[in-house]
């Protein structure tokens, strides 16, 4: 009779495969969480409501210079004007309207991005779609008192940048 | 007598393969959560939090407004570095874009929307940023 013991191979091929995806899981992971990009696209949509309700509006009533003929809304709302060319990253429409009559509308940025905006929030009929690319948008109603009446304005901002890592980044 | 026993003749009832399995084990992992600290404490992720916190607080600033940051966690990661302290922060104003650096060759830039002028200066952990000029209020 031969004594036999057994003994567990404890170094092996699937010891090392184990490892490899264990590790290769864990690391695909965390560069994944980390490199993730924050997205405030909704939030910087909503700061350009605010800052647009700053400026048309003080005390609850339409400032007077807003609908004169040398009303800049860049220049008066301190707004870069580049960055709302039709090719760039934002979008902003403001309707002013007293006793249902339009009194005023101003729409600068990419104009498409009003149609994205449409498009998320759908309608009775059928429901909004979301979509990674499509801008983020933010809608605000303001009622306001202007020429002895109420009226009310409907501001639509919507943003879509990303932000860039920067290789090759600010050289002084 | 019992046959078909499957087995190493003699047995081996050394300790040293467990030892060494148990020891490449840690290793193997320690290393593994060395580097997912490194990653999670990194310069990059303050980067794309701080470019995109200081391009919202300066898109909502006011005229004449100051928003003071503290980047105690960025700068321990640029000095962690070699990277001067001054460079952390800086503005493309013609482009109106923030670019925020913690290391050598890399960094995170984002767009704001606000035209006023800024200027800037770092007081120890701080960064102050003034939006709009001396005028402005």
């Amino acid at each position: 009779m031969i004594r036999k013991r057994g003994t567990a191979k404890v170094f092996s091929a699937w010891w090392v495969l184990m490892i490899v995806f264990v590790i290769g899981g864990v690391v695909g992971g965390v560069t994944m969480f980390y490199s993730a990009e924050v997205d405030v696209r909704t939030l910087e949509a909503k700061i350009i409501t605010d800052k647009v309700e700053r400026c048309f509006f003080g005390q609850g009533k339409l400032n007077d210079f807003v609908l004169e003929e040398s009303f800049d809304f860049f220049s008066d709302c301190n707004f870069e004007e580049e960055l709302f060319g039709d090719g760039e990253n934002y979008f902003v429409r403001v309707s002013l309207f007293v006793d249902e009559e339009e009194i005023g509308d101003f729409s600068y940025g990419r104009v498409s991005f009003e149609r994205s905006c449409e498009i998320q929030e759908g309608s009775s009929e059928e429901e909004g779609v979301t979509g990674e690319n499509l801008a983020k948008c933010y809608g605000k109603e303001v009622k306001f008192h202007y020429d002895g009446g109420t009226g009310t304005a409907d501001i639509l901002a919507a943003s879509n940048q990303r932000g860039r890592r920067s290789q090759d980044v600010l050289q002084e | 007598m019992i046959r078909g026993k499957k087995g190493d003749v003699g047995g081996d009832d050394s300790v040293l393969p467990m030892v060494m399995y148990i020891i490449l084990n840690i290793v193997a992992f320690s290393v593994v959560g060395l580097w997912v600290n490194d990653a999670a404490t990194g310069g990059f992720v303050y980067e794309q939090a701080y470019s995109k916190q200081i391009a919202l607080l300066i898109d909502s600033a006011k005229p004449g407004q100051e928003i003071v940051l503290n980047f105690s966690e960025g700068f321990e990661v640029a000095e962690d570095n070699d990277f001067a302290l001054e460079k952390t922060l800086r503005f493309d104003q013609e482009n109106n874009r923030v670019f925020v650096q913690f290391l050598e060759n890399r960094g995170h830039s984002y767009s704001y929307f606000n035209s006023l002028p800024l200027s800037s200066k770092r007081e120890g952990d701080l960064w102050t940023i003034r939006v709009g000029g001396e005028n402005d209020s």
